[in-house]
C-alpha cells in the first residue's frame, strides 16, 4: 500500500544550515558567526556541501542514495511572507493570485485523483493538530488528530504518567449517538464544513469502536518535544486504517534569533527532526514498502545573518524526498550564492513540481504543475 | 526578561498545544467553497441573535440587564462605555504569579523546575482569566473584543520568555479594548511579550548591523495594513531600522528605548514607508511612535480592522469589499481609529440582527458558553485543581488562550475547528464538565469545582445535559 509522510517545517527552515555549502567562501563571509565549519558537517557525498551534525540518520540515508535533496526550493515569485507562501505552496497551484480562491491542498488533490477507498476520513491524517493544514484543505477524506488515542467518546482525565497528558475514560454520561446525529441532521444553516466534520466524526467513532488506536511511548522517536508527534504518526500507520498520507507539522523554525550552529535552536530542531524521521523510516520504510517521506518548508532564510544571532526571511529553501526508489543526491539546480535574489537564494526548483512528481510516483495521481516549471526527476 | 533563555526551547506548555505551528488560516473563499450555508434563518428572535454574538451566552440575567437598560442599543452603549466593571476571578492568583516574575525574568532563578512551575502558573492564570472572564464577567462585549484582539495582535504563551509576559500583555488589550486602535497597537509594541515574541528586543542596527525584521514585517502584514496593503521588501527593512533600539530592560523587565542600538539606516531618498517619512526632528524613539501611529491610521488598516471585526461579529464569510465593511472602516477613520464606534456601527447594522449565517463556536467560546448557561452561578472555588483541569481540556481542544504558536493568531473560520477529531473532543469536553465522579476515577479526594449543574437547561439527568450541550444550538451561534 502506498504511503506518504509529509513533514512540514513551519516557520521557514534554514536550508543553508541543514545542507550547508561549506566549500563556498561566500557562505562564510555572509555568516561570520552562523556558518557551519567544513569540519563540523557530515559528508553525504554532495560536492561542496555537508549535512548538519544534528542529522546523522538523514545523512546516513543520503549516503545510501535514499534521499533526493532539492536545494533552492520554492516557487516562482516567492515572497517572504510565511502565510502567503504556505498557502501558495501547500495548495499546489499557481502564484497568480487565484491560489487562495482555489484553496485545494496538494494532498487533497492527490487523494481526489487517486482511486477512492472506503477509508475516509483516515485517508489523509494530520497528526498533532485539531485542524488540517492547507495541504489537506478541500478534502473531506482527511482528519486532524491531536492525539490518536483520544478518538473515542468519554471523559477527559489527567494521565498519571505525564503532566499535561490526558486520557479519555469511559463515562456513563456520553451522549446518545443516534439522538445527537438526528439533532445535527435536523439543523439548517449550519456551516457545511461543520456538518461534514460531525458526519465524519461518527464514521471515526464507528471505525474505532472495537479497536482504538494505541500510541507507544515516544522514547523511540527521540527525546525532544517532537517525539510524541512522530510516535502519533507511527501509531496511525500501525493501525492500518487505510491511511495513504500522514502530515506532520513541526513548528519553531523561524530562527530570527539564537539560531546557533552546532548547538542552539536550529541544532535542537534538526535533532528532533532527524530522530523522528530516522525512527519512522526504520519502522515503516525500506525493503520495498514504498514509504516516501517528504520534508519541506515555506521558504529558506536570508543568506546573510542578522545582528541578533539569527537569520531573517529569505526565499529558496531546502526540501528532501526520502524513499527506496528516489533518485538520490542533489536534484534540480543549485543557483549558487553569487547571484542572489535580493540577498536570498533564488527559488529555482519549484516545490509544486516536487509535489506533483511525488503524487505521480507514489499514487499514480496527476496534479497540475505551474506552466514552464522544470522537472526535478526525483524518481529517476 | 531574560533573553538568554532559548526562545524556541519548547517548554512543556508548548508541547501540549495540540496545534500545527504557523498554520495559515483557511481563506474565506475556500471556506465558502466547502462551507456554503443554507439560507434558512436560524432559530431565535433578532434580540437573541444579537445577544448571542455580543456575549458568550444569553442568560436570564443578561435579558434582565438588557430590559433594565431599555433595549439592546442602550445595553450596547453601557457595555461600550467602559464603565462596566471587569471581574477577574484569578486576581489573587495573578498577583501571586506576578510577584514571582521579576525573579524569573531577571534571570536570577536558574532552576529548571522553578521555571517550569512558573510557566505552568502563567498558563493556568491566563487560561482562567480568559475562560472565566468570558463565562462570568459582566463586561461581556469587552471579553468578545479581547478575543478578537488577542488573535490580531497575537503573542504566544507556548514559549519562554513570552509566557512570563502574557498576563501583562493581556491586561494591555483589556484596557484598550474600546479605545483607539492606535493606542493599543503602540502599547502592544512596547510590551515585553511582543518585543520578545517577534524578536524586536534583540534587534540592533548600529554600526551597520542588519536589524531583525520579524516584528517590522508582522507589524505591517498581520497587525495593520495586511499582506496586500501596499508595502514591499524595502519597506520591511526600512521599518526594521526605524524601530531599532526598541527593546526590554533586563533589570526592570520594562520597555526600553536604547538609543545606541538605533540607526535609521539606508532610507531611500524621497522614499516613504506606505506614506510615512521621518520628519525633521522626528528621529529615534519618536520616529518609531510616529510610524506606528501612521500605520494604525492607514486606509488599508481601517479596511482590514473593519473586516476582522465583521468576520467575528457578522459572518466569517463577509467580504472585505462588502459595503458594511467599507462603512465600518470609515467610522474607524472618522473616530481616529477608535474601536468602540466601529464596533457599534457593526452591531447596530441591519445585517447584525438578520444574519442567517451560523458559525461554530471556537473552543474557548464553547466552554465559556457552557459554564455561562449551564454552570454554577459563580466561578469555581478550588482554583488550583480547577485551572489544571481547564488547561488540560483546552489543550485537548487545541485552544489554550494565547497558545497558538505562530504570530497570526488562532483561526476564525469554522473550517479550522470542524474536523472530526475536533468535534469528538468538543463532545468529550462537555462530558468532562458534567461527569460528577472524576474523584473516584482518579482516586483523588479533590473533586474540583469545575462542574456544570446537572439540572441546568431543564435536564432530567446528567446524560441529558451532556446531550443538550452537544447539540448544535449550543455548539454553533
Amino acid at each position: 500500500m502506498p504511503l506518504l509522510v509529509n513533514v512540514f517545517l513551519r516557520g521557514a527552515a534554514d536550508g543553508l544550515s541543514l545542507l550547508a555549502p561549506v566549500a563556498d567562501p561566500a557562505y562564510h563571509s555572509a555568516r561570520p558567526t552562523q556558518a557551519l565549519s567544513p569540519s563540523a558537517v557530515i559528508d553525504v557525498g554532495v560536492d561542496g556541501f555537508g549535512m548538519h551534525p544534528g542529522a546523522p540518520r538523514i545523512a546516513e540515508l543520503t549516503r545510501a542514495g535514499s534521499v533526493a535533496v532539492v536545494p533552492a526550493a520554492g516557487y516562482d515569485g516567492q515572497t517572504r511572507s510565511h502565510f502567503q507562501s504556505q498557502a501558495i505552496l501547500e495548495t499546489a497551484v499557481g502564484d497568480d493570485g487565484a491560489t487562495q480562491d482555489a484553496g485545494l491542498g496538494w494532498i487533497a488533490q492527490l487523494l481526489e485523483a487517486d482511486a477512492a477507498t472506503d477509508a475516509a476520513p483516515f485517508r489523509g491524517v494530520a497528526v498533532g493538530s485539531v485542524s488540517v493544514p492547507p495541504s489537506m484543505w478541500g478534502s473531506s477524506d482527511t482528519l486532524g488528530v491531536p492525539d490518536p488515542a483520544a478518538l473515542r467518546l468519554g471523559t477527559l482525565r489527567p494521565a498519571r504518567h505525564k503532566r499535561g497528558a490526558y486520557h479519555v475514560l469511559d463515562s456513563p454520561f456520553v451522549p446518545d449517538r443516534s439522538a445527537m446525529q438526528l439533532a445535527w441532521n435536523d439543523t439548517e444553516a449550519l456551516p457545511e464544513v461543520t456538518t461534514d466534520g460531525v458526519s465524519a466524526s461518527f464514521g471515526v467513532l464507528d471505525r474505532l469502536a472495537s479497536t482504538p488506536i494505541s500510541v507507544d511511548e515516544p522514547d523511540a522517536f527521540g527525546a525532544g518535544p517532537t517525539a510524541a508527534t512522530f510516535a502519533a504518526a507511527s501509531a496511525v500507520i500501525d493501525a492500518a486504517l487505510g491511511t495513504e498520507v500522514v502530515q506532520i507539522d513541526l513548528g519553531g523554525w523561524d530562527t530570527h534569533t539564537a539560531q546557533g550552529t552546532t548547538d542552539g535552536d536550529f541544532a535542537a530542531l534538526v535533532s528532533g527532526l532527524d530522530d523522528g524521521i530516522g525512527a519512522l523510516f526504520s519502522h515503516h520504510g525500506g525493503n520495498g514498502t514504498g514509504l516516501v517521506i517528504t520534508v519541506m518548508s515555506e521558504f529558506g532564510r536570508r543568506v546573510s545573518e542578522n545582528a541578533s544571532g539569527g537569520t531573517d526571511h529569505g526565499r529558496g529553501g531546502l526540501a528532501l524526498v526520502i524513499g527506496d526508489a528516489v533518485a538520490g543526491g542533489v536534484q534540480g539546480t543549485w543557483p549558487g550564492l553569487a547571484d542572489l535574489d535580493d540577498g536570498d537564494v533564488r527559488a529555482v526548483n519549484d516545490l509544486r513540481v516536487l509535489q506533483s512528481e511525488v503524487a505521480l510516483h507514489v499514487f499514480g495521481a496527476h496534479i497540475p504543475t505551474p506552466s514552464g516549471a522544470a522537472s526535478l526527476n526525483l524518481f529517476g | 526578561m531574560n533573553f538568554e533563555v532559548s526562545r524556541r526551547t519548547l517548554m512543556q506548555a508548548a508541547a501540549l498545544i495540540g496545534l500545527a505551528a504557523c498554520s495559515a488560516e483557511r481563506s474565506t473563499s475556500a471556506a465558502t467553497r466547502g462551507g456554503a450555508s443554507t439560507s434558512v434563518a436560524p432559530a431565535g428572535d433578532s434580540l437573541t441573535r444579537r445577544l448571542e454574538r455580543s456575549t458568550f451566552g444569553v442568560t436570564p440575567e443578561l435579558r434582565a440587564a438588557v430590559d433594565t437598560a431599555g433595549g439592546f442599543e442602550s445595553w450596547l452603549d453601557q457595555q461600550l462605555s467602559d464603565r462596566v466593571p471587569t471581574q477577574d476571578h484569578v486576581t489573587k492568583r495573578l498577583a501571586d504569579v506576578e510577584a514571582r516574575l521579576p525573579q524569573i525574568t531577571g534571570g536570577r532563578i536558574r532552576s529548571g523546575p522553578e521555571r517550569a512551575e512558573t510557566t505552568r502558573l502563567c498558563v493556568e492564570t491566563i487560561t482562567g482569566r480568559t475562560v472565566f472572564g468570558a463565562a462570568f464577567g459582566p463586561d461581556q462585549l469587552r471579553q468578545r473584543v479581547i478575543d478578537v484582539l488577542a488573535d490580531l495582535l497575537h503573542v504566544t504563551s507556548s514559549t519562554q520568555p513570552e509566557i512570563f509576559g502574557v498576563c501583562a500583555y493581556d491586561s494591555v488589550l483589556r484596557a484598550g479594548a474600546f479605545g483607539r486602535f492606535s493606542d493599543v497597537l503602540l502599547a502592544s509594541a512596547r510590551q515585553p511579550a511582543m518585543l520578545a515574541f517577534l524578536d524586536q528586543a534583540a534587534s540592533r542596527a548600529d554600526g551597520g548591523r542588519a536589524p531583525n525584521e520579524n516584528y517590522a514585517r508582522e507589524l505591517m502584514e498581520l497587525h495593520t495594513i495586511g499582506v496586500d496593503g501596499g508595502y514591499d521588501e524595502q519597506d520591511v527593512i526600512e521599518l526594521a531600522h526605524v524601530l531599532s533600539g526598541w527593546t526590554v530592560d533586563r533589570h526592570s523587565n520594562r520597555f526600553e528605548y536604547r538609543a545606541e542600538w538605533h540607526a535609521l539606516g539606508p532610507f531611500r531618498t524621497g522614499h516613504d514607508i506606505v506614506g510615512w517619512q521621518p520628519d525633521t526632528g522626528e528621529v529615534g524613539e519618536a520616529a518609531g511612535i510616529s510610524v506606528i501611529e501612521h500605520l494604525a491610521r492607514h486606509p488599508s488598516t481601517a479596511r482590514r480592522l473593519a473586516h476582522v471585526f465583521a468576520r467575528r461579529f457578522i459572518s466569517e464569510q463577509i467580504s472585505r469589499e462588502d459595503e458594511l465593511v467599507r462603512e465600518a472602516a470609515e467610522v474607524y477613520t472618522e473616530h481616529d481609529t477608535a474601536i468602540g464606534p466601529m464596533l457599534r456601527h457593526l452591531l447596530t447594522s441591519e445585517r447584525f440582527s438578520t444574519s442567517a449565517t451560523l458559525m461554530l463556536r471556537r473552543p474557548v467560546d464553547l466552554v465559556a458558553h457552557a459554564f455561562r448557561v449551564a454552570g454554577a452561578d459563580a466561578p469555581p472555588t478550588q482554583l488550583d485543581s480547577d485551572l489544571a483541569l481547564l488547561v488540560g481540556v483546552m489543550n485537548v481542544l487545541g485552544h489554550v488562550p494565547y497558545g497558538w504558536p505562530s504570530p497570526n493568531g488562532y483561526p476564525t473560520s469554522s473550517a479550522a475547528w470542524s474536523n472530526a477529531g475536533a468535534m469528538i473532543s468538543r463532545w468529550n469536553a462537555m462530558v468532562t464538565f458534567v461527569d460528577p465522579s472524576p474523584a473516584q476515577r482518579t482516586g483523588s479526594a479533590d473533586k474540583g469545582g469545575l462542574q456544570l449543574d446537572p439540572a441546568a437547561l431543564g435536564a432530567a439527568s446528567p446524560a441529558e445535559l451532556v446531550a443538550a450541550l452537544c447539540r448544535p444550538e449550543h455548539q454553533v451561534y
